[in-house]
């Protein structure tokens, strides 16, 4: 045996010193399912996202798990887990972006997918791809999916915002999303797992596309936070 | 109030990407240990298996379109005492050190027609014959049928791929039948087609499924070794003539403590006129938190050995309980260790023996 253990340290220290390396959430097929949310798509561009790859990677991945607001799952979350950014053109123009992340929920894996509009970063469609969930039926139904047509990652901070200080405003999106109807109650769990993940979804989309134009909003929530936990 | 968003300018250009972009390099450690219950009574010993190696990706694209992707993976083997077991086929004839190619190919994409519907792969990777293409089975214990139906579960091949409609897809293509040791012996190779459930039903219904089929010429010893007839027909070399067919089927099931999948596939074929009759079924578990999970399999191989041979067989059952370190949904990352205990349940030619396993694998 410590014949073959010298041999395995050999073969280690003879293998070449690589990069973390992987494959993101990806669409099972990219080519049909862009084509069917973007009917006028003449092409598409896949590009792998690696926080450890970027030069400010961990400030990103502490940033990310502040704004989504708790721990990250090591296991679904991880600082090394990689993404897929797919781009969208008509031609040369940049007509879409899609993203997708997994989360965990109460069965198992959900992945949460948006498209987005590169000028407006409002989401366009809202889809499951896998969802390992006895709500999954409930959860896929283009009624529960159509509530998130139209919000962005600054709906989701200015709900912060309202919570800590205006609760109940008209003007909170957010807080007007509500679960299926026929969802199960053994499947409550996955709806704050969608959201969760549909949050997740678009704070890295404002990371690897948007330039994190929608930072502002989220430092006036964190302001209006810590402005209600200093009142007595 | 809040602050008002900022304008649409800040978006990413469109550009070209650079050379570094879609690059994606990994490591891989395989630590596999058996004892047999008999065969250690007889011989004192046991087998390892532990192997090093890497998996290299690459993406070309334009500034508006991805057009192919390579993908490279191998590693450095080394065996000792190498015992029968399904969970390391390849253990059969190697030696104790071997650099093993697990796969080698290029993928262009939407070479013509719609954006789907005709992409190109060619290269060294898994049969589009049953579920194996749809699955990632290089660093598991349980593996599917395809060694046992072609000698080896992975072939230089070139295949044509797409959606077929809006169900189904489609595999078309041409297999070299080079065996594991990547021989040629004047084979012709086999024609491969598959057409199978697309992504919509394992998403929408958890369902996955296909029919296959092969048939030519490809290069196995074994094939040759174990039947007296299939010897007989190939005349002193180890082309056999073959044509398979198979149905495949997955299921996932949801619920409150994970998913559960049963799986199975089943193939008829022929070995020159040796007809056979190939099983597979399997049950998996996997805790919610992706940190447990439990496996049994059943498999069996039957040939009829024509010209007064014995009947070919060999059956087994396998369970296998898997601790995850890491466990990452696209298996960008996988640590785990695991406990298996395979069961011969008929061997023609072997003595049955109870095998105990643990495997260490780390990918990343």
């Amino acid at each position: 045996m410590k014949r073959q253990t010298r041999m395995l340290i050999l073969a280690l220290t003879l293998a070449p010193p690589l990069l973390r390396a992987a494959i993101g959430c990806t669409l099972s097929n990219p080519a049909r399912d862009l084509k069917a949310l973007f009917p006028e798509m003449t092409s598409y561009r896949e590009d792998v996202k690696e926080l450890p790859k970027l030069q400010q990677g961990r400030e990103l991945y502490e940033a990310l798990k502040a704004r989504v607001g708790g721990d990250l799952d090591p296991v679904y979350e991880a600082f090394e887990t990689p993404y897929t950014l797919y781009s969208v053109f008509k031609g040369e123009a940049r007509i879409g972006y899609v993203h997708g992340v997994n989360v965990p929920g109460r069965g198992g894996v959900i992945q949460v997918f948006v498209s987005a509009d590169p000028a407006t970063a409002a989401i366009g469609t809202f889809f499951f791809q896998r969802l390992e969930s006895p709500g999954g039926s409930a959860l896929r139904a283009k009624e529960t999916r159509a509530q998130f047509a139209g919000l962005s990652l600054a709906d989701f901070y200015k709900h912060d915002y309202f919570a800590a200080a205006e609760p109940g405003h008209a003007s909170d999106k957010v807080a007007r999303l509500v679960p299926p109807a026929a969802l199960p109650d053994a499947a409550k769990p996955d709806w704050d797992a969608t959201l969760r993940g549909l949050r997740k979804n678009l704070i890295l989309l404002d990371f690897f596309a948007f330039d994190r134009r929608h930072e502002p909003f989220h430092q006036r929530a964190e302001e209006a936070r810590k402005k209600k936990e200093l009142k007595p | 109030m809040v602050a008002a968003p900022q304008d649409g300018s800040k978006a990413v250009a469109v550009a070209e990407p650079d050379w570094t972009d879609n690059l994606l390099l990994r490591k891989e450690v395989y630590l596999l240990f058996a004892a047999g219950r008999d065969n250690i009574d007889e011989t004192g010993d046991g087998m390892s298996r532990l192997s090093a190696g890497f998996e290299i990706q690459k993406r070309f694209a334009t500034a508006t379109r991805t057009v192919a992707s390579i993908d490279y993976q191998g590693r450095v083997v080394y065996r000792d005492h190498v015992l029968d077991t399904a969970a390391d086929p390849m253990g059969r004839d190697a030696s104790p050190w071997r650099y093993e190619t697990h796969n080698a190919y290029l993928d262009l994409y939407n070479v013509f027609g719609e954006p789907g519907r005709f992409n190109l792969r060619g290269g060294y990777f898994y049969q589009p014959f049953g579920l194996n293409q749809q699955t990632d089975t290089h660093g598991t214990l349980l593996q599917l049928s395809n060694d046992r139906l072609f000698g080896a579960e992975r072939d230089w091949q070139m295949t044509l791929y797409g959606t077929l409609n809006d169900s189904l897809d489609y595999t078309v293509g041409y297999l070299l039948g080079a065996g594991p040791d990547h021989e040629m012996e004047g084979q012709s190779g086999l024609g491969v087609a598959r057409i199978k459930l697309n992504n919509d039903w394992l998403f929408n219904d958890g369902l996955e499924g296909g029919v296959s089929v092969a048939a030519g010429e490809r290069v196995d010893e074994h094939a040759v070794m174990r039947s007296p007839s299939v010897g007989r027909a190939t005349r002193g070399d180890s082309v056999v003539s073959t044509w398979r067919a198979g149905l495949d089927v997955r299921k996932r099931i949801d619920s409150g403590v994970g998913p559960f999948t049963l799986a199975g596939e089943s193939a008829i074929g022929q070995d020159e006129d040796d007809p056979l009759l190939s099983g597979l079924t399997q049950a998996d578990w996997l805790h919610p938190g992706r940190r447990w999970g439990a496996a049994v399999q059943y498999q069996h191989l039957w040939q009829d050995v024509a010209e007064g041979g014995k009947d070919y067989a060999d059956a087994r059952a396998t369970a296998v309980l898997t601790y995850y370190f890491s466990n990452d949904v696209g298996n960008a990352n996988l640590h785990w260790i695991a406990l298996g205990v395979e069961r011969q349940v008929r061997q023609t030619e072997e003595p049955e023996d109870t095998l105990l396993m643990l495997q260490y694998y780390r990918y990343w």
